[in-house]
């Protein structure tokens, strides 16, 4: 009886655990900048849900937070945490440099009417809330969109 | 009994006077200030030997490269307000990175323990 009720338990969690794993998929997030000719860009890349209410940060370019109030948008949503973007902040994006990421992201996101959002900000130029917005689909994959002002080109591959 | 003892204290102003008067003949003339600065070991930390004769003796003074007078007037302190938005980030440990693991924030978006990577910047 001990025996079965181990068996059951194994059969169980493997049952939990491989959806899971299958949920989800390895996304890379390419980001281009226009030769802007200022100083490095901060940017926020975040996700809205279908509400577009804040879902959560997936990556923060630029690591002083004092300047996270720049991103207007982020910032309305999250207060300026610098909590929502611990561990995924990195070095801020040279004028017309290039920003790749490669993130495990739970499938739950595409198709479901999530949007993917950067707000840029640039020392002594124009903050740019919203500079990218794109809806997470399987179809919208590979596409390139324009950013509004400092962007001049993103994508996310699987 | 009194002229002797006079005689006595004219000789011995007269001796003094003698004495100090050759002393002062006799002191070396004043050196020229002298200044050398040892820049030998460029890592070294710069020193300033000043002779100036005095008692014959030198004076050494170790100049430090740091700026101990306590302002705010550091001109190479590059963590400084002034500087917002620099691309290097140089000063990102001294206030804004999180420290420790590096872990994705349990927002629901990333998978469980896995952690974005920058694979070009």
């Amino acid at each position: 009886m001990k025996k079965m009720s181990i068996l059951t338990a194994l059969a169980l969690s493997t049952a939990m655990t491989i959806p899971a794993l299958a949920q989800a998929k390895t996304v890379n997030l390419t980001t281009a900048l226009t030769n802007y000719g200022g100083q490095g860009a901060y940017l926020a890349i975040y996700v809205t849900d279908p509400s577009g209410a804040y879902a959560g940060s997936l990556w923060m370019a630029g690591g002083k937070s004092k300047y996270y109030k720049h991103l207007t948008d982020w910032a309305r949503f999250t207060g300026g945490n610098s909590g929502e973007v611990s561990g995924i902040t990195g070095a801020s994006v040279g004028s017309g440099r290039s920003l790749e990421l490669s993130m495990d992201l739970s499938d739950a996101l595409f198709d479901a009417g999530y949007t993917l959002h950067i707000d840029a900000s640039v020392e002594d130029m124009r903050d740019s809330p919203n500079e990218v917005a794109v809806p997470l689909t399987t179809a919208g994959a590979g596409v390139p969109t324009k950013g509004r002002r400092y962007v001049s080109n993103f994508q996310y591959d699987f | 009994m009194k002229f002797p003892l006079t005689l006595s204290l004219m000789a011995t102003a007269l001796a003094s006077t003698v004495f100090f008067g050759e002393s002062a003949i006799a002191l070396p003339a004043p050196t020229p200030l002298q200044i050398a600065l040892s820049d030998a070991k460029a890592t070294e930390t710069p020193m300033l030997f000043v002779e100036n004769g005095v008692g014959g003796a030198s004076v050494l003074w170790r100049v430090s490269g740091e700026d101990d007078d306590d302002d705010d007037d550091d001109e190479y302190n590059d963590c400084d307000d002034e500087d917002e938005y620099e691309n290097d980030d140089d000063c990102i440990n001294q206030t804004t990175m999180p420290s420790g693991p590096a872990t994705a924030p349990s927002n629901g978006l990333f998978t469980t323990g896995t952690v974005p990577q920058v694979t070009s910047n």
